[in-house]
């Protein structure tokens, strides 16, 4: 072949090799001298033999061979290298190609992609670095100063190395009261805002406040919450200083889990801003998934509120990603991201606008458009709840890793409609804001429209989630305690411990509504621990009255996931003098299957300690019935909605029946719970089930009347 | 002469590139120029008078612009995994790395940790690093800029390489 016809071609600056085998080969065209620089051994010859020059070239020979005898079409690139030649730097690739029944090696000359390239990353990877470092900071005093002032009962008491790094930190740190008052400013906090705290007539708080309301509308619901939050505001103070600053805010309770202060620190990176300025594509994307930022999505969505136009927001947040960081890593944790980005975009069409807003959070605005059609008689609401339900489903199936372990990345969404839930960009963003944390809340609805309704109920919920606080400060809650007999001797063998709350006088609230969110608000560690102490203590009592009976309480989820549930009640039983024969644990099927480790650690152990598991609401959910087998269990409790129609509704019948049959298999004994009449009692004893609770017997109880009762 | 290859990995910016021109040329500098894809250095080193020549591959850092190609690892005798004292996330993604790595090959790897001429990070916690150096055959403090243990490193590499 002839060299001119490729140049007249336009081929690029290459070097075409023909390769003869053995590490021999044929120039088949090379337009420059950088080839003969980078391969010495081929000057003068059309034929050469493959020296030990480029020790990165005969490495891809080895690839290259691979590829010709696994595949006879395609072609494998070996990526950008670099190489320093007597003469001068090569950035080159190298592609190794079958074609028409011959092996190629392409040499092509890279300095122009390597340059662009070089260029791009220079500033992405310098901004990343940053960021890193800023990151990091802010995490270590928030972290340093969570622990610290979680346990201090004053700020005063801080210990002088913490008090050292905030005062020389190069980020701004406020720390404020419950009410958000503020109590210390470090000096960068007043430098940052160009403040001398002697004469400012403002302070950093201010400031930030402002900014929230502007720029951040969530905050109120941060607030109520008592959730973290990281992003960027921009401060504006014509016409000297305009600054981009990296901010978080972090709430720090006590032990009780009562909020003590708010701690915000702040990092000037207008720098990384203005770096990221200097390439715009850039600026308005994220880096990690290429989809637009937060930024850019502000912009889209006050351009369509300005435009009148109809829209939807989806606010798409993904369930419990921070586990997948911690468990297998950042790295991977980006990747899932994107691998869930991706995942997401397939499923819209062009006119809908999708961004990242947040670590784990995207959006998606949806407008009618005229280049999708709709279903004869249906219309956009329509679309969009198709689209959020396939979004939900597709996240229902696992991702995989590089190292092919599966991660469940469900999604939960939250959606509001402009103009109807709300006209201004703030609004539209706290509606939205507002489904998704009723999206997160009602695990069985993982899809929220905004709706004033939602709107009541979510403030209805924090009064009792501020109340429930306060009860379990105030040790409001009471211990009842229901009798659980033996159906062939007819006698008390044990109690149920059960929980209940008087608001007032003559109100109350169910464990049904008030133990769900002290779950969700962790509210169930403190408590958890109170019922524990209590349940030793009217043992106690028990002991006092002659009452030689066991007591059972119930266990949620979230305790069995605290690494110090055991030792609490060990320390406490052991403190109390209480034997721990007499205590029974009562876990949920749940529990076991979605927590299995954990779940069996604990239960050796307070199986070695001597405590009895009951496994609570048996016979409703799990199928999965080989954790039996492998843990210490010692009794099933069948549900009340079993044994409610186990006179009229044969599947029911059917279920206690095999339950029974198999518990015997396993020699678990049965409690059956909810009886209320004689003749569930009857069938229950007929079929052999051990021991039986309800109101056919006794309701639950206070201290007082239980001690009476039992006498 | 015996040739061996070894590998130099890492996230973005930790001194791979600082840490092969200190020990090559003798020269470090403060201007960060980020790799873009591979370049290979040769030097010789001598371990109990045998001489080694180490073909030193530095590759691009590894971060969510470039991702971890196992293809390069390919053929190595040894490698080096480092990571930034002055940058905690650099240690948590250098775990990564040598896990992925660890998922493709089994040779020897020596934990780096560079700039130690710098202040360490301040929560940086010993503790956790020495728990992490038990998962490599060796670690080394280093600095390219005053080319603390940059000799050593290699020295030890060339070592393990020759099995
Ligand atoms: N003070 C100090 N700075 C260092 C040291 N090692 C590297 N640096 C600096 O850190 C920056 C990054 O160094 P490089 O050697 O380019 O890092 P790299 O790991 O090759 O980076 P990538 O190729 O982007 O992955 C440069 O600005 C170096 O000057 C060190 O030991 N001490
Ligand atoms: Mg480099």
């Amino acid at each position: 072949m002839n060299s001119s016809l490729f140049q007249a071609l336009g081929i690029i600056d290459c070097a075409i090799l023909r390769y003869m085998g053995r590490k021999h080969f044929e120039v088949i065209f090379t337009k420059d001298e950088w080839f003969f620089d980078l391969l010495p051994e081929a000057t003068g010859n059309s034929k050469f033999e493959l020296a030990e020059n480029s020790a990165f070239l005969n490495d891809f020979l080895l690839d290259a061979e691979d590829f010709w005898q696994k595949h006879n079409t395609g072609q494998i690139h070996s990526g950008i290298w670099t190489e320093n030649t007597a003469n001068r730097q090569l950035h080159l690739e190298a592609i190794a190609a079958y074609a028409g029944g011959e092996r190629f090696i392409v040499i092509n000359n890279m300095q122009h992609e390597y340059k662009e390239q070089q260029k791009t990353l220079q500033v992405a990877r310098e901004l990343l670095i940053s960021n890193d470092k800023i990151q990091a900071q802010h995490q270590y005093l928030n972290d340093r100063l969570s622990k610290v002032l979680s346990q201090n009962a004053s700020l005063l008491e801080l210990n002088l190395p913490i008090q050292q790094a905030i005062e020389h930190a190069s980020i701004g740190v406020i720390i404020t009261d419950q009410k958000f008052k503020p109590i210390t400013f470090n000096p960068a906090s007043w430098s940052i805002f160009e403040l001398d705290p002697q004469s400012a007539d403002t302070t950093p708080l201010a400031i930030v406040t402002d900014m929230f309301d502007d720029q951040f509308p969530e905050i109120e619901r941060l607030k109520a919450h008592r959730s973290s939050w990281s992003g960027d505001l921009y401060w504006h103070y014509p016409p000297r200083y305009h600054k981009w600053l990296q901010c978080e805010i972090h709430p720090v309770m006590d032990e009780g889990l009562g909020l003590k202060h708010w701690v915000i620190t702040l990092a000037d990176v207008t720098r990384i801003k203005y770096l990221l300025q200097t390439n715009e594509d850039l600026a308005l994307h994220d880096s990690l998934t290429g989809l637009p930022n937060r930024q850019y999505f502000w912009q889209t969505l006050e351009q369509s509120i300005r435009a009148e136009e109809h829209f939807f927001v989806m606010y798409v947040d993904i369930d419990k990603f921070k586990n997948i960081n911690e468990l297998h890593g950042h790295l991977t944790g980006d990747s899932m991201l994107i691998s869930v980005s991706k995942r997401i975009k397939k499923r819209l069409q062009r006119s809908d606008f999708l961004a990242r807003i947040g670590a784990d959070e995207f959006a998606i605005v949806i407008k009618p458009s005229p280049d999708i059609e709709l279903e004869p008689g249906s219309d956009i609401l329509d679309r969009v709840t198709d689209i959020a339900a396939v979004l939900r489903e597709d996240s229902r199936s696992p991702h995989f890793t590089e190292r092919d372990e599966r991660c469940n990345l469900p999604l939960r969404i939250g959606i509001a409609s402009y103009p109807a839930d709300a006209s201004t960009t703030e609004a539209i963003m706290k509606a939205a804001d507002l489904a998704l944390h009723a999206a997160k809340l009602f695990s069985q609805d993982p899809i929220q429209f905004y709706s004033s309704d939602l709107k009541t109920a979510s403030e209805a919920r924090l009064r009792l989630e501020s109340q429930l606080r306060e009860a379990i400060a105030k040790e409001q809650l009471q211990v009842y305690l229901q009798p659980i007999y033996d159906l062939s001797s007819g006698r008390i063998v044990k109690a149920e411990a059960l929980l209940r709350w008087f608001p007032t006088k003559d109100s109350s609230i169910g464990p049904d509504v008030f133990i769900p969110i002290a779950e969700q608000t962790g509210l169930i560690y403190p408590l958890g621990k109170w019922v524990i102490t209590k349940v030793c203590e009217l043992l106690t009592v028990f002991k006092q009255h002659n009452i030689n009976i066991k007591l059972a309480m119930n266990v949620s989820p979230r305790q069995v996931s605290d690494r110090h549930l055991f030792e609490f009640i060990k320390s406490t039983a052991e403190r109390l003098g209480v034997d721990a024969h007499k205590l029974e644990l009562e876990l949920t099927e749940g529990v076991l299957v979605d927590n299995y480790n954990k779940a069996q650690k604990l239960l050796n152990s307070l199986r070695e300690m001597g405590v009895t598991i009951a496994i609570d609401d048996f016979g409703t959910g799990y199928s999965s019935l080989s954790y039996l087998k492998h843990l210490p269990i010692d009794h099933l409790k069948i549900d009340r909605s079993l044994i409610s129609d186990i006179d009229t509704n044969e599947d029911d019948r059917a279920i206690v029946l095999a339950i029974l049959a198999m518990a015997t298999q396993l020699r678990l004994k049965v409690i059956a719970e909810g009886v209320e009449t004689m003749e569930q009692q009857e069938f229950l004893k007929q079929h052999r089930c051990a021991s039986a609770q309800g109101f056919y017997y006794a309701k639950p109880m206070p201290l007082e009347s239980f001690i009476a009762f039992m006498k | 002469m015996i040739q061996k290859k070894v590998c130099i990995l890492g996230a973005t910016g930790v001194g791979k590139t600082s840490l092969i021109r200190q020990f090559v040329e003798g020269s470090f500098s403060e201007k960060y120029l980020t790799t873009i894809g591979v370049k290979i250095d040769k030097k010789q080193v001598d371990v109990d008078q045998t001489s080694t020549q180490l073909l030193i591959w530095d590759l691009e850092g590894i971060d969510r612009y470039c991702g971890f190609n196992p293809r390069y690892l390919r053929g190595t005798s040894a490698f080096f995994v480092v990571m930034d004292q002055t940058r905690s996330q650099s240690l948590i993604e250098g775990m990564e790395i040598l896990h992925m790595a660890r998922d493709h090959t089994a040779v020897p790897a020596i934990m780096i940790i560079n700039k130690c001429d710098l202040d360490s990070a301040w929560h940086w916690d010993a503790d956790s690093v020495n728990q992490r150096a038990s998962e490599f055959d060796n670690c080394f403090y280093t600095s390219a800029k005053t080319g603390e243990n940059v000799e050593q490193m290699f020295t030890e590499i060339a070592r393990l390489s020759l099995g």
